[in-house]
């Protein structure tokens, strides 16, 4: 009995034990995150989203002080002469996608794309979708 | 004339020498399409122009396919890589079809780095996009989950 009590035991702190070695990855606010530089100057446009949505993340100016990395890619396809005069639109098409990977284990917790079509404020509207979506990410998780 | 038609020939078949020269100088990586890719399996996707290799996060996020992602390619099990090209919309497209909506072609694989063989491969091309790299990615990171829940 005595055996059998000692072997559940050693089971039981064993399992503990594997579970402390790969502690869940997870985006929590408050989370420091550091925003790469992104292709035209986007990561300006993030970072003002972030504020702008009240994201609960710590914005960092160095990768050694965050827990996340965020890296991301946007294009902008302004409207050309037959979409001014033929369909009277003048706002321009922008698609952007934002990654969020973990510092410590490298992996990707998160990751948003974005694709808005006669965008009313240019980058301003794709950078808010992704800080809007994200702010959803992390609260829950909360 | 004999001699044209001697020296085209000749041209041509040093051409042909040349390219199956080439291509066996070329690493060539083989095909198991029946392997399986498990779920959980450690996904490094490899840099693609553009930045599409974010998309393809975001759409494998969004699709909800059951592996991890990792940004180091040493962690990983699998590497996705890929190609992908957009063509904006003309003008007579805007004008005659009143369509502003991208050409959207992209193509992927997946490569067990431990064996080094082709496991997936995907291509898509949607020719009247409506979210651009956006639906292209989907469509792949689709494919990709449909591919991993039938198990080979």
């Amino acid at each position: 009995m005595r055996a059998m009590w000692l072997m559940v035991t050693f089971v039981a702190t064993a399992s503990v034990a594997g579970a402390q070695v790969t502690p869940p990855t997870v985006l929590k606010p408050g989370s420091t995150v550091f925003v790469h530089p992104m292709t035209d100057g986007f990561d300006t446009f993030f970072k003002a989203a972030l504020v702008e949505k009240k994201v609960p993340l710590v914005v960092v100016d160095t990768k050694e002080q965050a827990q996340f990395e965020i890296k991301g890619a946007a294009e902008t396809q302004k409207a050309g002469v037959a979409k001014k005069v033929f369909l009277g639109s003048w706002h321009s098409d922008e698609q952007a996608s934002i990654s969020v990977t973990s510092v410590e284990s490298g992996e990707i917790v998160y990751a948003y794309s974005t694709n808005k079509k006669n965008s009313a404020r240019g980058k301003r509207t794709s950078a808010e979708s992704c800080a809007k979506h994200l702010k959803d990410a992390v609260e829950k998780r909360k | 004339m004999v001699g044209k038609t001697l020296s085209l020939s000749c041209a041509v078949a040093l051409c042909v020498t040349t390219a199956l020269a080439s291509r066996q100088d070329q690493p060539a990586l083989s095909q198991d399409a029946s392997a399986k890719i498990p779920r959980g399996a450690k996904v490094y996707i490899g840099l693609i122009e553009g930045g599409y290799d974010i998309y393809l996060a975001a759409a494998i996020h969004n699709k909800e396919v059951p592996v991890v992602m990792v940004t180091d390619k040493a962690k990983a099990d699998f590497e996705l890589s890929g190609v992908t090209e957009s063509e904006k919309a003309g003008w007579a497209k805007i004008v005659f079809w009143g369509n502003t909506s991208t050409h959207e072609q992209a193509s992927v694989k997946l490569v067990n780095l431990k064996s080094g063989t082709v496991v997936w491969g995907y291509n898509v091309n949607k020719s009247s996009s409506a979210r651009g790299k956006q639906s292209s990615s989907e469509a792949c990171a689709k494919h990709l989950k449909e591919r991993i829940e039938k198990g080979s």
